[in-house]
C-alpha cells in the first residue's frame, strides 16, 4: 500500500465528509506513522476490514468535540455523551472510513468492513497483532482535534 | 401528492439526518417512517399502506440493505416499491450489484439534500 496515496485518502475523506454532513472545516495537521500511540480519553469508533487486505480503522475525538460533531448532525445541542453521540461518532467513522475504503481499494483490492463499534472512556489504548504502523492524521476543527488512524497489512495466504 | 417514505438504517442519527435531507428537498414529503435493520424493514413493510419510496443503507446487521431488496423484490405486494440504496459502498461493482438486483437509485453517503431531491426528481418526474 503506498503510504501517501492512504494518506491523502484519509485526509480527503475526512475533510469531504466533515463539510459535506456538518457544514463544519477540518483542516489536517501532520500525518504520523506510530506503532503503539499514546492511550485516548474520549470516543472512538472502531472498524474492521478484511480481504486481501486486512486491519483496523479508528475514528477518534475527546467528549467535547464528539458532544460539538453530534450537535451539528443533530442540529440540536448536545452537551454530554449519550446514545445519539456514540451512535454520531459511529456513523461518522462508518462514511470517512468508508470512504477512506473505496480510495484503497485500487490498490490493496476489495475490502469488506464492519458495522462500527463505538467505545467511551478514558486511558484506553489501542492494539493490533499486525506488524505494521498505524497511520495517523490529526484534523483541527476549530480548537478542537479529530483523529482518524488506520492500519492495515496483506493476509498471508497459505502457500 | 405527498410522498411517504419509508428509512431503513441501523444508525438512529443517520435516520434524522436522512429525514431532515428529505424534508430539505422542494417535493412534497409526506409520512416518513423507519426501521433499523432490513428484518424490521420487512416486517412493517408487509403491513403498511402508501409508502412511495425506500431509502435502505447497505451495511446493517441482521439483514443488510442488499438482501433486504431481494426480498423486496420477491414479494409480490412491495416488488414495484422503489428502493434507493444510500451507502457508504461507492465502488462500481457494489453499484452495478445493487442495480443489478432492482435498486431503483444510488446515493453515497456523505450526500447533500440536493442529491436526494435529484434522485426523487428521477423516480418521480
Amino acid at each position: 500500500m503506498n503510504e501517501p496515496e492512504a494518506f491523502a485518502a484519509i485526509r480527503e475523506s475526512t475533510t469531504g465528509v466533515i463539510s459535506t454532513m456538518l457544514s463544519l472545516e477540518a483542516c489536517p495537521g501532520e500525518a504520523s506513522q506510530q506503532h503503539d500511540p499514546p492511550p485516548l480519553n474520549g470516543v472512538m469508533a472502531l472498524l474492521s476490514f478484511t480481504g486481501d487486505w486486512v486491519g483496523s480503522g479508528v475514528l477518534y475525538c475527546h467528549e467535547k468535540l464528539a458532544c460539538r460533531l453530534s450537535s451539528a448532525m443533530l442540529l440540536s445541542e448536545v452537551t454530554e455523551v449519550n446514545n445519539d453521540v456514540l451512535d454520531g461518532i459511529g456513523e461518522l467513522g462508518n462514511m470517512v472510513l468508508g470512504n477512506v475504503k473505496d480510495r484503497l481499494e485500487s490498490m490493496v483490492g476489495a475490502l469488506a468492513m464492519s458495522v462500527p463499534t463505538v467505545v467511551y472512556g478514558r486511558n484506553f489504548q489501542t492494539r493490533t497483532n499486525l506488524h505494521r504502523n498505524w497511520l495517523i492524521v490529526p484534523f483541527q476543527i476549530g480548537d478542537d482535534t479529530l483523529e482518524v488512524r488506520l492500519c492495515l497489512s496483506p493476509k498471508i495466504k497459505p502457500a | 401528492m405527498a410522498y411517504n417514505v419509508f428509512v431503513v438504517d441501523d444508525s438512529a442519527v443517520m435516520r434524522k439526518i436522512l429525514e431532515r435531507s428529505l424534508r430539505q428537498t422542494r417535493l412534497p414529503i409526506g409520512d416518513i417512517s423507519e426501521a433499523g435493520d432490513g428484518v424490521e424493514a420487512l416486517e412493517k413493510l408487509k403491513a403498511a399502506n402508501g409508502i412511495h419510496v425506500i431509502f435502505s443503507d447497505v451495511n446493517m446487521p441482521n439483514m443488510d440493505g442488499l438482501e433486504l431488496l431481494r426480498q423486496l423484490k420477491q414479494t409480490e405486494a412491495l416488488k414495484s416499491l422503489p428502493v434507493v440504496m444510500v451507502t457508504t459502498e461507492g465502488t462500481e461493482a457494489k453499484v452495478m450489484e445493487a442495480l443489478s438486483l432492482g435498486a431503483a437509485g444510488y446515493i453515497r453517503k456523505p450526500f447533500t439534500a440536493l442529491q436526494m431531491e435529484e434522485v426523487l426528481h428521477k423516480l418521480f418526474s
